[in-house]
């Protein structure tokens, strides 16, 4: 039994993939079958790409768009979070995040590419109004959907998918600091994840472990892709509600939850709703377990909810 | 606190040393802001020097501890002829020539000599972190053949969109000037913080050019640098110097300690020292080993992707990606995607 671990850029940060062999799998067969998946997963739901799916759809809002059996799923996911989250979690905030500065694949965020501009376009519509059929969907006119809520946490889940496919004893994979894993060590022992501190890169706060499920944990936060735009400082975490970026006292949120897809969608909307509704989000999206970083001086006030995590 | 580090290189192109630290335990070494500096002190036939104090060079993310320096007294001497596995003794970090990245709008950077070296450590953690600060460098040296870490810069230029250098020197291009100053930070004039560091000399004619410019002092933070302390001085008096007498007088209460206190230690345990040196070293190679034999496995995927830390180029360009099996496993840390 070995444990292998490749890594590279992709989906606008870093991936890791680390998966704990038997002798007889092939691992470059599996390595190879993971960065596939991700590759397609970006070609087609890349908001900076204008040949993808989701660019072509946001070309032709108003209008009736067919669409891929992955796109479907992908959107049908989305309206099941954002309805969860009582409208915290909306696929409809492109615009705003581009009005607000974060227009160009990172790390430009300020490079506008006037194809995929829809910083004219209605900042946030209700996400009711979109409409899904079985080969396609409509969402209205002067809209623009975006995936980076919800991504990264979809494709980890597709790719566990895979992977309990092709017979590994464990893996935990990270995309941009999202984290699946399941299974175990080398070693037999359960894979501990740590959370980092949101202002000290080297330091953790907390952990949690596996206990051999699968399980994810996803960390999102004001502290990265912001920066300095006309209107003034920006960060990435769009308030639907208001159309700006989240005015929060949360700087990371992190949840530990059965699906990567939910994890990350309740970790956006509890830095979005902030400490004080932290518990009630939490329930609304039926997960049990966040850690909060919050606001407190030089450095953060750290808030547990739920019994998994560990000093 | 005395964090404890051994020396894994010295790197020396023609007067400016660029030293090394790795930590003796992982769990045990400086947390530190890009800006901020630290006393560092080694042991010389048995003996510890004095600790002294230089900015830092690295990132707080990094493994590593760097510092680099002119060589030009006895203690830098004693630096350059540091070996790798050779013991050093680091307090700290001091000062709060740092920026704000929640706050600050726009840096400017105006840097002498060898007072780039905070600047590096601003600059290198504000690219790896991704954060888009509108940086404006402006650097100066007495000739333009001998520019410290010139090649890094530039290839931090290249990395991260928001930050933009100029480079002068007395030979040809000469001083930084109010022009120059203006000319070269458009962005956001009005709420722009101005950091200088640099000799005495530079950082007095640097604020005198940011005064004529009705630059408000509120505004301005100077590290005056010299390789034996350093003085932080702007928009925080008067409690920085407040700040600093306590330091300063700490600092030399400390460094009585610590001398008096590796005297007696090093004396008659000096062999012992060393064979906890050599103990070390057979732990970390035979990890690596480890490692390496575990990887072998896998030579065949493609290893000659960019390495992890390093911003990525752009997410539009799968086709530019390459995978690489690690040698050094990252262990899993949730963080903000």
């Amino acid at each position: 039994m070995q444990r292998l671990q490749q890594t590279r850029h992709a989906l606008g940060s870093t991936a890791y993939l680390t998966v704990v062999f038997d002798d007889h799998v092939p691992s470059e067969t599996v390595f190879d079958t993971l960065w596939q998946q991700i590759d397609a997963f970006e070609q087609r739901f890349s908001r900076f790409l204008p040949d993808s799916e989701l660019s072509g759809c946001n070309r032709t809002a108003g209008s009736q768009q067919p669409i891929s059996a992955e796109f479907r799923a992908l959107l049908v996911t989305t309206q099941v979070m954002a309805e969860r989250s009582q409208g915290l979690y909306n696929p409809f905030i492109l615009p705003a995040l581009q009005r607000a500065g974060y227009r160009g694949s990172w790390p430009q965020p300020h490079i506008r590419d006037e194809a995929l501009n829809y910083e004219n376009r209605v900042a946030v519509v209700d996400w009711r109004e979109m409409t899904i059929g079985d080969t396609w969907v409509h969402i209205p006119k002067n809209t623009a959907l975006d995936f980076g809520g919800i991504g990264k946490g979809y494709l980890l889940d597709r790719l566990d998918e895979t992977l309990k496919a092709l017979d590994v004893a464990g893996y935990w994979l990270s995309l941009g600091g999202d984290i699946l894993c399941s299974g175990h060590d080398v070693s037999g022992e359960f894979w501990q994840i740590g959370i980092q501190h949101a202002k000290r890169e080297t330091d953790t706060v907390a952990t949690v472990t596996n206990h051999g499920q699968k399980l994810a944990v996803a960390t999102s936060g004001t502290t990265k892709r912001q920066g300095v735009s006309d209107n003034g400082a920006w960060h990435h975490i769009i308030d639907p509600r208001t159309g700006q970026p989240a005015k929060t006292n949360v700087l990371t949120a992190t949840v530990s939850a059965d699906t990567a897809t939910s994890a990350d969608v309740t970790a956006k909307c509890l830095v979005i709703a902030g400490d004080v509704s932290a518990e009630a989000t939490l329930k609304a999206m039926e997960e049990q377990n966040a850690l909060l970083q919050i606001i407190d001086g030089k450095n953060p006030k750290v808030i547990q909810l739920g019994t998994v995590w560990s000093a | 606190m005395i964090y404890r580090y051994i020396v894994q290189t010295t790197d020396r192109k023609d007067d400016i040393l660029l030293l090394t630290l790795a930590p003796e335990k992982q769990r045990s070494q400086l947390r530190f802001e890009p800006g901020q500096y630290a006393t560092i002190g080694f042991t010389r036939g048995g003996r510890p020097t004095p600790m002294r104090c230089f900015s830092i060079v690295s990132t707080p993310a990094s493994d590593v501890l760097q510092f680099a320096m002119r060589v030009r007294g006895n203690f830098t001497q004693v630096a350059a002829g540091l070996q790798p596995g050779d013991k050093a003794y680091v307090r700290g970090p001091f000062g709060d020539f740092t920026i704000d990245t929640e706050h600050d709008h726009s840096v400017v950077m105006l840097a002498g000599g060898i007072g780039i070296t905070p600047f590096l450590s601003m600059i290198r953690d504000l690219t790896e972190r991704r954060i888009a600060l509108p940086v404006t460098l402006l650097f100066s040296n007495r000739s333009a053949t001998s520019v410290p870490f010139k090649g890094q810069l530039q290839a931090l230029v290249k990395q991260n969109p928001y930050l933009q250098t100029q480079f002068f020197s007395d030979d040809t291009s000469g001083k930084i000037t109010t022009q120059h100053i203006h000319e070269l930070t458009t962005v956001d004039r009005g709420n722009t913080i101005y950091f200088i560091c640099g000799p005495k000399r530079f950082t007095e004619s640097m604020q005198s050019t940011l005064n004529s410019e009705g630059i408000d002092d509120s505004r301005v933070i100077c590290e005056s640098f010299a390789q034996t302390a350093s003085v932080t001085v702007g928009s925080g008096w008067p409690i920085r110097s407040l700040t600093y007498g306590l330091t300063t007088g700490a600092l030399v209460l400390a460094t009585g300690f610590i001398m008096a206190l590796d005297l007696s230690r090093s004396v008659p345990r000096l062999a012992s020292a060393q064979a906890s040196i050599q103990t070390h070293h057979t732990t970390a190679t035979s990890t690596d080993t480890g490692t390496s034999a575990s990887n072998g496995d896998s030579s065949s995927s493609n290893n000659s992707g960019s390495t992890s830390t390093q911003m990525p180029a752009t997410a539009t360009s799968p086709t530019q990606n390459t995978q690489q099996t690690t040698t050094n496993y990252q262990p899993p840390i949730s963080s903000v995607s």
